[in-house]
């Protein structure tokens, strides 16, 4: 596999994946299949394995490397564990009833019971379920395919332009927004922190600029090229395959065995 | 002989005001290789999106094979003229390259297999097979302006323009980008393109505009054009390398003089007593 790809953006992992041949529509689904599981099981177990089985299925079938997936899983990761601190610990005047751990701070009880863990860890893993399952999804589909499967679910035609254009504006526009910064960076434009902010300020300022000026490029390369209203664009049909049903398959067994306790 | 694309009294401004294109009349063959030259501010862009029917004149015709082209038929113009940009970020809107070069074609109305078949078709033609699932934003410089070639070939008109082609390109991507070109006029292909490299123009091009303040002040082959002097300066223009050193051999006697001028490196090795 192409590995040593210089673009590194979230992107490059859907275009690199071993999925990437996999039926779009098909991928869609197995996500969002495996995301109502864990939301309606309402069990750590079946979060649990959803998370596993998305991480080998990724790191495994994709070809994501274990420490780009847990790199990638982290940021999600910290905002569920501190949600989940919010919800295990209890302040209370007094120790209430169930209490694994206290803190004292002062007059008040910082408390861990037994039901507010449970409940965090229950939230937390399904929380880190539905996020695996949408990582599983977005890290082997490239964009184009991804909202070529809401073209086939009817979202509005101008909803999908839109995505497809700023998708497409992003990468221009970092790529501008990098230039500039450097360019700045050069001239001593980052010295200190005031001038970090006003030079931070100007930037953003030329960078509505150029993509205004940018924007009336666009809209005559579209228009030379037929553009009347209506982008069309082409859509890649892949198989679905047995093999591709296996995996879902296994994972519908696995959820439901995890959900019935095994 | 009928001209592909025949421009009468064009006036063209963009705020209604200051004009960007006056009184331009123009006419062009099938095969020609026409280069557009003339200082930034010219009027060479605005011409080239009046060719390819993306804006309209205020006054004045064009015609596309004897058939004047209004509002209601502007989009013949757009299937016979393609335009290759001079970014080609600006130009490049899908987010694969086999995507970007169907696009004009899908615009068309082309059946899905004839899409394909004209896309790798083009791919193959600007050696981008390799290239076909890659998002846009991973290509580098070079290979993006060749994406944006692929764009038109795989709409296939009849008449390409190329808005500075060389522009930012490096010695390698510039040689490789002349070759394609030439490959293109040897196929038939009409070219038009503007450029500010006057040692290219006069290699590549048969014909030669010259653009100032929104007029043409010159027509002809490059010989002629380049022999003119005051021609050269009122368009802000330099003489091409190999003319000058050419022409300082036979003034000092170590040339021969001839009346067809040496258009390449060999040409002028072969002109030296």
């Amino acid at each position: 596999m192409q590995r040593e790809h210089r673009h590194v953006s979230i992107d490059s992992y859907a275009y690199l994946s071993g999925m990437r041949d996999w039926n779009s529509s098909y991928k869609v689904l197995f996500s969002a299949a495996a995301l109502i599981a864990v939301l309606a099981a309402d069990r750590p177990a079946v979060s649990l394995g959803t998370v596993f089985y998305m991480l080998l299925l990724t790191v495994g079938k994709g070809g994501v490397r274990l420490r780009d997936y847990i790199r990638l899983l982290g940021i999600p990761a910290t905002f569920i564990l501190l949600g989940g601190l919010a919800v295990a610990l209890e302040f209370s005047g007094e120790v209430p009833g169930g209490t694994l751990a206290t803190l004292r701070l002062g007059g008040v009880f910082v408390c861990v019971t037994e039901r507010g863990l449970s409940l965090a860890v229950t939230l937390g893993l399904k929380a880190l379920g539905a996020v695996s399952a949408v990582f599983m999804m977005t890290l082997s589909t490239p964009m184009g395919e991804l909202l070529a499967v809401l073209r086939r679910l009817r979202i509005p035609a101008l909803m999908i332009e839109l995505m497809h254009l700023i998708y497409r504006y992003i990468f221009l526009l970092f790529d501008i927004s990098a230039r500039q910064r450097e360019a700045a960076y050069a001239r001593l434009g980052y010295r200190d922190f005031k001038t970090s902010l006003r030079t931070f300020g100007s930037t953003l300022a030329n960078l509505l600029l150029l993509s205004m000026k940018r924007s009336e490029l666009y809209y005559d390369a579209l228009e030379a090229r037929g553009y009347d209203g209506g982008c069309r664009f082409w859509e890649e049909r892949k198989r679905l395959t047995v093999g591709q049903l296996w995996y879902g398959a296994l994972y519908v067994t696995m959820a439901a065995l995890l959900m019935g306790g095994l | 002989m009928e001209p592909v694309i025949e421009v009468k009294n064009l006036c063209f401004s963009y705020d209604g005001e200051a004009e960007a294109l006056t009184d331009v009349s123009v006419r062009i063959y099938e095969g020609e290789k026409i280069a557009v030259l003339g200082e930034n501010g010219a009027g060479k862009s605005t011409f080239f999106l009046n060719l390819n029917g993306v804006r309209q004149p205020e006054s004045g015709e064009i015609l596309l094979r004897g058939e004047p082209i209004g509002k209601k038929n502007r989009k013949k113009l757009l299937r016979n003229v393609g335009i290759v940009f001079q970014d080609a970020d600006s130009q490049i809107v899908a987010s694969t390259v086999k995507a970007e070069v169907a696009f004009g074609p899908l615009n068309m109305g082309l059946s899905r297999e004839e899409t394909e078949k004209r896309t790798y078709a083009a791919l193959r033609q600007m050696d981008l097979e390799a290239y076909e699932t890659r998002p846009p934003h991973a290509l580098s410089g070079g290979e993006k302006k060749r994406v944006g070639i692929a764009d038109i070939l795989a709409m296939e008109v009849p008449v390409i323009i190329f808005d500075e082609p060389t522009a930012a390109l490096d010695a390698v991507s510039a040689d490789m980008l002349e070759q394609i070109l030439q490959q293109l006029g040897e196929e038939g292909k009409t070219i038009v393109l503007s450029t500010h490299d006057v040692d290219f123009a006069y290699r590549f091009a048969e014909r030669i505009l010259v653009f100032s303040g929104g007029k043409i002040i010159g027509d002809g082959t490059p010989e002629q054009i380049f022999s003119d002097e005051r021609l050269l300066a009122a368009a802000r223009l330099r003489k091409p390398m190999l003319l000058t050193v050419y022409e300082l051999l036979r003034q000092r006697g170590m040339a021969k003089e001839r009346e067809r001028l040496p258009k390449t490196v060999p040409e002028l090795a072969g002109l030296l007593l």
